[in-house]
């Protein structure tokens, strides 16, 4: 082969086209260079431009990520789980901004509540205010590639529960563990106790945050796939300090008016009909909607 | 497959991107040719099932882009490369067109990785497969978003303005790589350089604010300008377009700016300049 100056190993070629497993050295070398990839197809009997290719491509080939191989242990497949890692909500410091802003809000809670400089417990305000951020970014329009993705035969509604699901999944781990740490701080007996579900007991998971959270995230969630993410982050978490300051306001025993058992039933209701109305909306599947500017 | 638009409008408030298309767009090549704003984005937007329209249908081998379950059948046969590209920058590039290949349904890893490599070595980033998408330029991405394009073989490749940004060699590669692609399949691409559509298309829409002024072969978008381009000294007053050449003369397109101008040959960006100057010439 006469292109073959000595800067291409062609004797080391011929022994792997004989048979004779290529070494690193010359793994790297076929890598960058086609030309001793066609030479070696063209001495061996295998088509081992072929099988080049095969062993090129697991080369290149990524591992799965921490986050996808903790979501294959619960078996959620490799495709959804990476879909679903690909979300701002879900990156390593959006999780511990979280946190932080978690701690703060059960530190200031612990600190005045007891005191009664403050009739709402803080971190019961913020819980709701995190999901309304994190399902917002948590939106087709907040993936950059969703133009992309949208075009794939990825079932809409698919998509859109497994983001949603797996950041209201991890806000709900955080929160849960800001709220016992809050309450059991706190003197036994206090309503922050009964309304954060822990007078039931250690390692019973009531609640009561949860479906104001929920219902907060679902508005976030429907403003922004309809608008953006900032918008439905904005809505969704401006409706939710709306509700507590005017309930603040007005009532003489907010933290019964906006956790006691009628709002509960409230937000139960509104968080069913808010979920299917993003069901509805999204099952069209079209990312960029009809009578909005989407740019 | 087969493209058929049917009465098809589209308008973002009071601005109606897309007016009344009617048309058909059989297997080849076709070049979507327009100015800023034509409508080139909407019309693909559209076959990519991204938006609906506002009224009329887009039908791909009879299933509607308005239809939820035929949808989903387009989408399966569908290669699209938007026009703002986004990736991931914390991605290789590897690991993006491979993810992409996920979501199409390519679900063995081997055969998904071999896959991934054919497509990286037909736009030639095979040896920048490991590098993270952040530390790429901008051609090179535009690449990627090719290469992830057509990736699970779609039987219908929609590519907005996919030369944007190719360096000389690389747009000749990709014709090459175009043409061998529509050989069997459907292609449109948007583009505003005609060369483009003189090298490989087979056919050509030209659009302009929103309506259909031309479909057919490139060759008979260049007859359109048969016999009314010149070179002359000066042109006219009336002129559709004139510059000047390399030989000093000016090309004119229009009527014959005066007697000593002489005849040339029009190109396929004469008869584009004619179509859309909505000159009453003709
Ligand atoms: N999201 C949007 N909101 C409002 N108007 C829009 C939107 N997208 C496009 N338009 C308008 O619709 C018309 C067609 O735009 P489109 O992007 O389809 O043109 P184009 O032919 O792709 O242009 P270009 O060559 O610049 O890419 C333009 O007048 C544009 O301003
Ligand atoms: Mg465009």
């Amino acid at each position: 082969m006469s292109a073959h100056t000595p800067s291409h190993p062609s004797a080391a070629l011929d022994a792997v086209a004989n048979g004779r497993v290529p070494d690193s050295e010359l793994v790297a070398h076929l890598e960058s260079c086609p030309e001793c990839v066609a030479y070696l197809g063209s001495q061996a009997k295998l088509d081992l431009v072929y099988a080049w290719r095969g062993i090129a491509a697991e080369l290149d080939a990524p591992l799965p990520s921490t986050g996808e191989r903790l979501l294959a242990l619960l078996g959620v497949p490799q495709w959804l789980a990476r879909f679903t890692l690909q979300i701002p909500s879900l990156r390593p410091t959006w999780l511990s901004c979280s946190t932080v802003i978690l701690v703060l809000a059960t530190l200031v809670t612990i600190r005045l509540v007891p005191t009664r400089a403050l009739d709402v417990p803080v971190v019961l305000v913020v819980v709701p205010l995190l999901a309304a951020f994190a399902a917002a970014f948590a939106s087709a329009r907040a993936d950059p590639a969703y133009e992309i993705v949208a075009a794939t035969p990825l079932s809409p509604i698919t998509a859109l529960f497994a983001r949603l699901g797996a950041v209201l999944g991890a806000n709900v781990v955080l929160c849960e563990v800001a709220i016992l740490i809050a309450g059991n701080r706190l003197t036994t007996g206090h309503r922050l106790r009964f309304y954060s579900g822990l007078s039931v007991g250690r390692g019973t998971l009531a609640l009561g945050w949860l479906l104001p959270m929920a219902a907060v995230a679902l508005v976030a969630a429907i403003v922004s796939a309809r608008w953006r993410p900032l918008a439905g982050a904005a809505v969704g978490g401006g409706a939710w300090l709306v509700l507590v300051a005017v309930t603040a306001w007005i009532s003489s025993d907010p933290v019964s008016s906006l956790w006691g058992a009628p709002a509960e039933i409230a937000y139960a209701g509104a968080v069913l009909v808010l979920a299917f109305l993003l069901g509805r909306s999204s099952a069209r599947g079209f990312v960029l909607s009809p009578n909005v500017d989407f740019d | 497959m087969n493209v058929v638009f049917e009465n098809l409008s589209r308008s973002y408030g009071s601005v109606r991107a897309l007016d009344g298309i009617d048309i058909t767009i059989g297997p080849g090549i076709t070049g979507l040719l327009g100015p800023n704003g034509a409508g080139k984005t909407t019309m693909l937007r559209i076959l990519a099932t991204l938006l609906p329209p506002t009224s009329g249908t887009a039908r791909l081998d009879g299933w509607s882009t308005s239809h939820d379950r035929e949808r989903v059948e387009i989408r399966r046969r569908l290669g699209y490369l938007p026009q703002d590209l986004g990736l991931y920058p914390r991605f290789t590039v590897f690991e993006f067109v491979d993810y992409l290949a996920m979501l199409k349904e390519l679900h063995d890893p081997r055969q998904r990785h071999r896959r991934v490599r054919e497509a990286l070595e037909a736009v030639d980033l095979q040896d920048v497969a490991g590098r993270k998408i952040r530390t790429l330029s901008g051609g090179i991405r535009r690449r990627v978003g090719i290469a992830q394009a057509i990736v699970a073989d779609p039987q219908l490749l929609l590519l907005d303005e996919p030369t944007g940004g190719l360096d000389p060699e690389q747009r000749v590669r990709f014709r090459q790589l175009v043409g061998r692609l529509g050989e069997h399949r459907t292609v449109l691409l948007s583009t505003h350089l005609v060369e483009d559509v003189s090298a490989i298309c087979t056919s050509v829409v030209v659009l302009w604010h929103g309506r259909v002024l031309f479909q057919g072969a490139p060759a008979e978008l260049r007859k359109r300008a048969e016999g009314l381009v010149w070179s002359a000294q000066e042109a006219s007053s009336d002129a559709v377009a004139s510059w000047r050449t390399d030989n000093g003369k000016l090309r004119v397109i229009g009527a014959r700016p005066g007697p000593s101008a002489t005849p040339v040959e029009p190109t396929l960006e004469d008869g584009y300049l004619l179509v859309t100057s909505g000159s009453p010439i003709r």
